[in-house]
């Protein structure tokens, strides 16, 4: 059995897109570069000419590149490393059979093993059986010495036939692992070792099935193949020995023949779905028809590749927002350089040299300058990529300390982020030098303006009317099929069309404010208006709302900006000369202005929204806890394979009730998940009910209450009452979700069947229990394949006091620490998840920080550049009389105003939508007032860029300032 | 009014050493009109921004009304100019972002005048220079007489007591040119100082007293009309 991904690796749907962009750039550069010296003569010199402007542009364009570079790399090395742990774990043991447990497991597993090598499997090279089960472990000591590991397993094994196993020794691990042990003696890995500070000779004791065995540590062997499929490797016979005497419901053992396939650990993927058919197929009709053929190592590779796909596509989609803004840089700088030359290049049309030909001088320096970002850019992604694992793994180390993420530096992905970034720039040029090889001879000679041109009309007309229709078509069409984009950006485009087709005309001025306003308010209102066709939304689409809202509100912006220049004129105070400066430059170069702004606000957009969604994550602490409590005050977590003694529990001081939770995972399929998926089951029985059932998001409409809905799921077991993610595998963006009236296929150990139908959906699932289904009816599914290993707790009058949970809580941890059971409150529980949610958004926040780069760099940048443009205007103004500091001033003034506006732009629309989506979306459903705003981090993620952005105003101002008058105007003597 | 004595100014270019003034010495009285001519890269302009306060010079003195605006600071020569000194040249110099109203305004913020007397100002001085229909135009919408008029109104509105003008016809046809001329000696009709650059030899004899520069030294000083013996040349 083996499931599909779910997530497309993105980049290779486009990647012949890119490569034919990226390869037509390099050939055309190339080709100029070889072939025009003209061209090439005035590219590379303007790039000579200017060279520390030439640095700043290949700094600003690369950053896209870095970012691009870094999402790419962070897959990589998630699943290069979850991917390792094929080796680590798994070694030769590419599938498993899995037969039910029955009293004489071994004999059982020696018949099926002679069975399977008798199948005539393809491609097999070797067969073990195996017998594993959930343990706790400890070190034996005492005191402070004492160290328990609480979710280990044991494997038992006959160490010379899994010497034998595979292709090579080295490969299972066992090399020198030495004779199987004899009863009292085990052989651990290195991992085990270390957790649990013992060597070769130390004691050890193992409890499972409510017993316990002291062993002795005969060797400790290398974390690898069998030796890291378990901790602690044992002599065969010992584990059905102790599940022999077993009390309680306990996960039982699991008896495996373990399948090696002709190859090394990771190229026999591809013969593991020839090898499964044939081994399901060849015990169809024997006694093991109901064993389950798992083929492991696939699905762990497969879930490498899906888990480094997932990050791919969440920090390649949250990078998305920086890249725009490097794209949004690159046009303004190359604008801001054709008018710089713009004599230049009149006089070069003058004497003679076509359109194409200053199409091709400014495509091959920008060529030039993109090639060089994107080298450098894919390279400093590696660094970005380094600061992001470095940054995960601390985020996941608290959880499972033995997971390492490696970074993985691919040469292919180091290509292809350059690619990326290459041809985006390209076609960011291209699109660019067009509109600059278009210029007015006489007015660029001039040094004038460029007049207006008389476009067609007619034709203009005729497009822009298409675009409006087409606009909205899309948007009718996105709410009847459900396509989110479509519906999204429909009708904001044909309102941004409106503002253009209208933009000559005498009413412009209000199209430009109602246009946008109602892009606003579509997008923003599309949450509530159609609350089914935007549920569950994916990264994609918010990307685009990001722009479509930075975009409308920046054209409003720009077209009220002339109420700022007033307010400058007016109340500018002491400081009124240098605003008047300041914003006046801004709000001439609307366009220019406009750029710089969307730069700004896209990322001070994503990096708020995704700090509210954090914040009010957060806040739900407490009320998830509440939600998913059931009224109990304290949970118990217990190894699976030592059940929890819910007697012994109850007879402790200051319990008042204790619940235990049979649990189980039947394997499911629905209507958006066709593959046998495993997912954790819980038992619903009276208990669970004795206080407040769990919160529910949404139930069938025939129960009026979550009480009834889960009532009716008691004494029905056609019902299921699913957690919000059930079915939904990785961390990735989803396209649907569980509802009530779904209807749920469960398939038992046995082979059998059973239709189910989801009565509701719970709220949240923060202490992760899995779904609910009738106690009676899952035991009977999935025995003996369940096991008691949680337990809920309510303590005496706990609710009201704090200090009496505190107590009973240490006393349970102390009372249960054989069975390794954690126990902690419900809060808790609910923080430590939600704290690493919040901690991963925080990262995101972090590699979008890479994004507020461009925004200041580009700032500085910009600023730079108009220094030299204005030159001759600030030597007029210093020989007016304005002093230096004026100077100064008014540009300090004038990055303070776009960083200002760009901030608060971003800021406010962020919050907007993060509140439209907490309230109106399924992943959340809160109410208004859960929706929490982090002032704090509001303030920060707003002032830093900002105060940032003056700082690298500061340079350029004071160069400014510096500008000598009779310099600046002398054109000749 | 002005006085300047012994004024040196060399420009240093790596290696490259170009002495533009060469001991100059040379008095603006109130009200007079001076004309400057000589041959191209003499020091024309160099003896404008090092006698304006545009520039600093090597040694010498350059006394306005006593003050020695060589011995200044920057920002007190910066503060001097806004008051005292005018400036008109031969590419405008209008700030392109502000409208004709906004520029000819500038000076007068500069010296601390309130927004809206400024304004009125302004306009005073625009409609003098013909152009009060013009105030909200910017200059990018203005014909090149029309953008020296402008700035002529700016190096007017503060009333400064001298009025360099730098070659203020040069970008212009024959006929603005004219009226930019007429417009510039009824500035010397209102009793301010105005000291032109010219090349041109009408201009040049159209002052009171012409003075030429050649390789950076004063080499006449007195009547115009050797301005036409220049031209012939």
């Amino acid at each position: 059995m083996r499931s599909r991904s779910l997530v497309a690796d993105h980049p290779s749907r486009t990647m012949p897109f890119i490569i034919a962009i990226a390869a037509l750039g390099a050939i055309l550069t190339i080709f100029d570069l070889l072939t025009a010296p003209i061209l090439r003569r005035v590219a590379v010199r303007s790039i000579v000419r200017r060279l520390g402007e030439a640095v700043l542009i290949v700094v600003g364009a690369m950053l896209g590149t870095a970012i691009i570079a870094a999402a790419l790399i962070v897959g990589d090395s998630f699943t290069d490393s979850i991917r390792d742990i094929a080796r680590t774990t798994l070694g030769p043991v590419d599938l498993s059979v899995e037969v039910r447990v029955e009293d004489d497991i071994r004999s059982n597993l020696l018949r099926l093993e002679d069975r399977i090598a008798h199948l005539g499997i393809d491609d097999a090279d070797g067969v073990l059986p195996a017998v594993t089960s959930a343990a706790v472990i400890e070190n034996g000591r005492s005191g402070d010495k004492r160290i328990i590991d609480p979710s280990n397993c044991l494997l038992g094994v006959d160490f010379a036939s899994a010497r034998r196993f595979g292709p090579s020794a080295e490969l299972t691990g066992m090399s020198t692992a030495g004779p199987t042990p004899s009863g009292s003696d085990a052989v651990v890995s290195q991992e085990t070792a270390d957790r649990l500070r013992v060597q070769a000779g130390d004691r050890i004791a193992v409890h499972l099935y409510g017993s316990s065995k002291d062993l002795t540590v005969r060797t400790v062997v290398p974390t690898v193949g069998l030796a890291g499929f378990c901790g602690a490797l044992v002599p065969p016979g010992l584990i059905e020995q102790m599940w022999a005497e077993h009390t309680g419901a306990a996960q039982p053992p699991t008896g495996s023949v373990f399948v090696s396939l002709v190859g090394g650990v990771f190229d026999t993927v591809e013969a593991s779905p020839r090898a499964a058919e044939q081994l399901e197929s060849g015990l169809a009709d024997t006694q093991w028809s109901a064993a389950e053929v798992n083929e492991l190592k696939a699905n762990r590779l497969e879930r490498a590749e899906r888990s480094g796909s997932n990050l791919r596509t969440i920090f390649s989609g949250i990078g998305g927002f920086s890249v725009i803004s490097g794209i949004l840089l690159l046009i303004n700088l190359l604008v801001m350089l054709a008018e710089e030359r713009k004599v230049e290049l009149g006089v070069m049309r003058a004497i003679g040299l076509k359109r194409h030909h200053l199409l091709r001088a400014f495509s091959l320096e920008g060529s030039i300058y993109a090639a060089l970002a994107a080298v450098i850019g894919a390279l400093s992604g590696i660094g970005v990529g380094w600061l992001i694992i470095v940054g995960t793994q601390q985020i996941f180390a608290e959880r499972d300390s033995s997971f390492r993420i490696d970074l993985s530096v691919r040469p292919a992905t180091l290509a292809t982020a350059a690619l990326i970034g290459f041809a985006l720039s390209v076609l960011t040029i291209w699109a660019t030098s067009l509109r600059i090889a278009r210029l007015n001879i006489i007015s660029a000679i001039r040094d004038l303006p460029d007049p207006r041109r008389s476009h067609n009309r007619w034709l203009r007309s005729v497009v822009g009317f298409l675009a409006v229709f087409a606009g909205l078509a899309a948007s009718f069409v996105g709410v009847r099929n459900g396509s989110q984009i479509a519906l999204l950006a429909g009708v904001p485009i044909a309102a941004f069309t409106v503002v253009a087709l209208t933009a000559r005309f005498r009413f412009a001025r209000i199209a430009a404010l109602v246009g946008p306003a109602l892009a606003i308010a579509w997008t923003l209102g599309s949450f509530a208006l159609f609350e089914d066709q935007m549920d569950h939304a994916g990264i994609a689409v918010f990307v685009v709302m990001g722009v479509l809202l930075v975009t409308a509100a920046v054209i409003v912006t720009v077209t009220v900006g002339s109420v700022w220049g007033s307010l400058a004129t007016t109340r500018g105070g002491s400081l009124g000369l240098a605003l008047r400066l300041g914003v006046a430059y801004p709000l001439a170069r609307r366009v220019r202005t406009g750029l710089l702004l969307a730069m700004f606000s896209l990322v001070v957009f994503t990096m708020v929204f995704l700090a509210s969604l954090a914040a009010t994550i957060q806040g739900q602490g407490s009320s998830a806890a509440a939600e998913s409590s059931a009224g109990y005050d304290l949970m118990i977590e217990a190894n699976r394979a030592n059940p929890i003694d819910v007697d012994a529990v109850g007879a402790l001081p200051g319990v008042e009730s204790v619940a235990e939770l049979i649990r189980g995972a039947p394997e499911f399929t629905n209507r958006y998940q066709p593959e046998k998926t495993r997912w954790g089951v819980s038992g619903l029985d009276e208990a669970i009910l004795r206080f407040d059932p769990p919160a529910l998001r949404a139930r069938l409409a025939r129960f009026p209450t979550d009480r009834a809905a889960f009532e009716a799921a008691m004494a029905d077991p056609s019902l299921i009452i699913v957690d919000q993610e059930f079915l939904l595998r990785g961390a990735g963006p989803r396209s649907d979700g569980p509802e009530p009236g779904d209807r749920v296929t469960a398939f038992a150990p046995d082979g059998s069947t059973r239709n189910l139908t989801v009565a509701a959906v719970l709220r949240s699932d923060a202490v992760g229990t899995g779904s609910w289904w009738q106690r009676t009816a899952l035991v009977e599914f999935m025995a003996p394949a369940v096991a008691q290993s949680r337990a809920y707790v309510k303590v005496s009058d706990g609710s009201t006091d704090p200090e009496r949970i505190a107590d009973t809580e240490r006393a349970l941890a102390a009372a249960l620490i054989d069975q390794g059971a954690e126990v902690s409150t419900f809060e808790a529980v609910v923080a430590d998840e939600l704290s690493r949610t919040t901690s991963f958004i925080r990262l995101l926040e972090g590699y979008l920080g890479f994004g507020l780069i461009i925004g200041i760099a580009g700032l500085g940048v910009v600023l730079v550049r108009a220094v030299r443009e204005r030159r001759r205007e600030i030597g007029m103004l210093r020989a007016m009389g304005v002093p230096a500091r004026v100077v100064r001033q008014a540009f300090l003034i004038e990055a303070l105003f776009i960083a200002v506006q760009g901030a608060v732009i971003g800021g406010a629309l962020a919050l907007m939508t993060a509140y439209q989506v907490v309230v109106n979306s399924s992943a959340f459903s809160l109410s208004a007032d859960s929706f929490t705003i982090p002032w704090l981090a509001v303030i920060v993620i707003t002032a830093v860029p900002t105060v940032a952005a003056v700082a690298a105003a500061w340079k350029p101002a004071s160069a400014a300032a510096r500008v000598r008058p009779s310099v600046a105007l002398r054109v000749t003597d | 009014m002005l006085k300047a004595r012994g004024v040196h100014k060399t420009y240093r270019t790596g290696a490259v050493e170009v002495a533009a003034l060469r001991g100059i010495d040379l008095d603006v009285r109130a009200g007079e009109m001076v004309t400057v001519m000589g041959p191209s890269g003499n020091g024309k302009t160099t003896l404008m921004n090092c006698l304006s306060g545009l520039d600093d010079i090597d040694s010498g003195t350059v006394e306005i009304d006593g003050e020695d605006i060589a011995a200044m600071s920057d920002a007190r020569r910066t503060d001097h100019r806004a008051g005292r000194m005018g400036f008109v040249f031969q590419s405008f110099n209008l700030i392109g972002v502000l409208s004709a109203a906004e520029n000819v305004e500038l000076p007068l913020l500069v010296t601390g005048m309130r927004p809206k007397a400024a304004r009125v100002s302004a306009l005073e001085f625009l409609d003098r220079v013909g152009l009060s229909g013009r105030a909200d135009h910017r200059p990018a919408e203005l014909s090149g007489g029309e953008q020296q008029r402008v700035a002529i109104a700016r190096a007017l509105v503060t009333s400064p007591a001298i009025v360099w003008a730098d070659e203020p016809t040069g970008n212009l046809d024959s006929t603005t040119a004219g009226s930019v001329l007429e417009l510039l000696h009824s500035v010397h009709a209102s009793g301010q100082a105005l000291v032109i650059i010219t090349h041109d030899a009408a201009i040049g004899a159209s002052g009171e007293r012409l003075i030429e520069v050649s390789d950076g030294r004063i080499v006449h000083d007195g009547e115009p009309t050797h301005a036409l013996t220049l031209a012939g040349r």
